[in-house]
């Protein structure tokens, strides 16, 4: 008698595989019973996706996205225990998908880090008032080695178009495609704003800062990094604007000095 | 020993992102609230609390679709550290979760899978429900499930099984009623044989729903209850006397007006079975 184990791996098999099992297309009860199956697996997933990525669905429409999506769980079908991580990715495989049309992926890329910062960690941001307070005392050595801890759930990447202009097209169901290119790249940030998951764009600059903070490193490193953009003291003016729009948008939880 | 979960004998619905609002600003005319544990699993955000602001007026319980007791490769450990975060948040009145597999070692399928009735799968199951309950602390409620095949290597029924997984595990069990209705029209076996072969002192909670009828009924949850099922339910509660019962809608949510309209018709039925009982 076949294992239950061997019996698992054949029915998963079945439904992954990307055309019928030939069980299913026999005549056979169980045939019938797998289609089912199998028809549940593909629909939930791609449902998942079309929930997660409402915008990027209305951009390149329904039937475009559905087949997207159906290659997007073939090429990568699910492990985790959460559905919601089936979105996991989908930016990447529309980068493949539409090399030539990069604001796609740019729009899926904000939607899932959005759909990420749904679900993550609650965390009081810090008041501008407050990170006043604290680094009142200030000297440049405290201002070089200080670091700074980050809302739960906040992303930063580099996008090449318009994606507020488009987030909006999306919203009035106006996707006409003007020419959404930027002549310069901008930052683009997901965060969650109170509990509504937001995005900003910004110099693009900002981008590499925050990732590089995000992952520890002190504001003396993402000077450095801005000295060798541009003159000293435009420099320190956008750091010093930086930090103003971070804590502004309530990016900012803590200080670590 | 995981503890006893006592008889409770209200009427709920499914706690859905439409009625948010209403259990947030109205009282509404519900015992207990059911949601789908999973979609409550975050670190933070909206639904935790909303879910932990509705905990404050009504009972919930909490059913999860993930927990995969009968994966031949035992339960996802992060699984059960999440799920048992999430029950001492919200202190539900039960945990369950359904008799099937999602996964194997290597993929999700997030459906919930029909099992083989054999042996080798009962022990399977029952290691990893007494697993799941020694992490939880608790005794879990377990659902019978809907299927669309059966297996040429079936060594039992599905009542049979069940029996078994209650008796050695001390699980209790979720009956819906909709699924056995769906599996007898399916597989061709009657209705009131499962129902008179569960262990009824073990059956905690009904649910009900609706199906789409065809040569294979399918288990979509996304329509009112079928009248073959309101019959069932009134059989079953002749087996079980008063239990707590739930309307289970997935999609096509209707209005929540609607919804507790349905459930009186629920009501009603237990009202009218409880005194046919004593007269």
């Amino acid at each position: 008698m076949i294992s239950l184990a061997e019996r698992q791996y054949q029915f998963m098999a079945s439904l992954l595989a990307e055309d019928a099992d030939p069980l299913e297309t026999s005549s056979s009860k169980l045939g019938a019973g797998l289609a089912i199956y199998r028809n549940n697996y593909r629909t939930t997933l791609i449902e998942a996706l079309m929930d997660t990525f409402k915008r990027t669905a209305r951009w390149i429409g329904d039937d475009v996205f559905h087949q997207a999506a159906a290659h997007h769980v073939i090429v990568n079908p699910p492990s985790g225990w959460t559905l919601d991580d089936v979105g996991s990715g989908f930016d990447r495989t529309l980068a493949e998908l539409f090399a030539k049309d990069q604001e796609v992926s740019e729009l899926a890329w904000i939607e899932w880090f959005m759909h990420r910062a749904f679900g993550a960690a609650n965390a009081e941001p810090l008041t501008v008032l407050a990170f006043a307070d604290a680094t009142a005392g200030f000297d440049d050595k405290d201002w070089s080695t200080l670091g700074l801890e980050f809302v739960p759930g906040i992303r930063t990447c580099l996008v090449h178009h318009d994606v507020a202009a488009i987030w909006h097209a999306c919203d009035t169901d106006d996707v006409s495609h003007p020419p959404y290119a930027l002549d310069e790249p901008l930052a683009c940030h997901v965060y969650r704003d109170g509990e509504q998951p937001a995005f900003i764009t910004a110099p693009a600059f900002e981008s590499p800062a925050l990732n590089a903070m995000v992952g520890g490193a002190h504001f003396g490193d993402v000077l450095d990094l801005l000295f060798k953009l541009r003159p000293h003291e435009s420099a320190v003016a956008d750091a010093g604007a930086m930090l103003g729009r971070w804590l502004n948008n309530g990016f900012i939880i803590g200080l670590r000095t | 020993m995981t503890p006893e979960i006592s008889p409770y004998a209200g009427f709920g619905i499914g706690l859905r992102t439409d009625y948010y609002g209403d259990f947030i600003e109205h009282d509404v005319p519900v015992d207990f609230v059911e949601v789908i544990s999973e979609n409550f699993m975050l670190e933070g955000g909206r639904p935790l609390r909303i879910l932990e602001q509705v905990r404050t007026k009504y009972d919930v319980i909490l059913h999860g679709v993930s927990m995969s007791v009968g994966s031949a490769h035992g339960i996802d450990e992060a699984y059960l550290a999440r799920l048992k975060c999430l029950a001492e948040r919200i202190d539900p009145l039960w945990i369950s979760d359904h008799l099937c597999w999602t996964r194997t070692s290597a993929h999700n399928s997030h459906d919930l899978l029909p099992l083989p009735l054999t042996h080798e799968a009962l022990d399977m199951v029952c290691r990893n429900i007494d697993h799941a309950q020694n992490i939880l602390g608790r005794a879990m409620l377990f659902e019978n499930p809907s299927s669309y095949l059966t297996f040429p290597e079936d060594e039992m029924t599905e009542w049979e099984f069940i029996a078994a997984m209650a008796r050695r595990t001390g699980c209790f069990l979720l009956l819906d009623i909709n699924n056995i209705y769906v599996s007898a029209h399916n597989h061709g076996y009657r209705a009131r044989d499962y129902l008179a072969g569960i262990p009824h002192e073990q059956v905690r909670q009904i649910h009900l729903a609706g199906h789409t009828p065809g040569p294979i009924i399918i288990d979509t949850h996304d329509r009112e209850v079928a009248d073959g099922v309101w019959s069932l339910y009134k059989e079953a509660l002749r087996f079980l006397g008063p239990v707590a019962t739930m309307i289970e809608r997935d999609g096509n949510i209707p209005s929540l007006t609607e919804l507790l309209s349905e459930l009186d018709i629920a009501r009603s039925l237990a009202g009218y079975e409880a005194l046919q009982a004593v007269s």
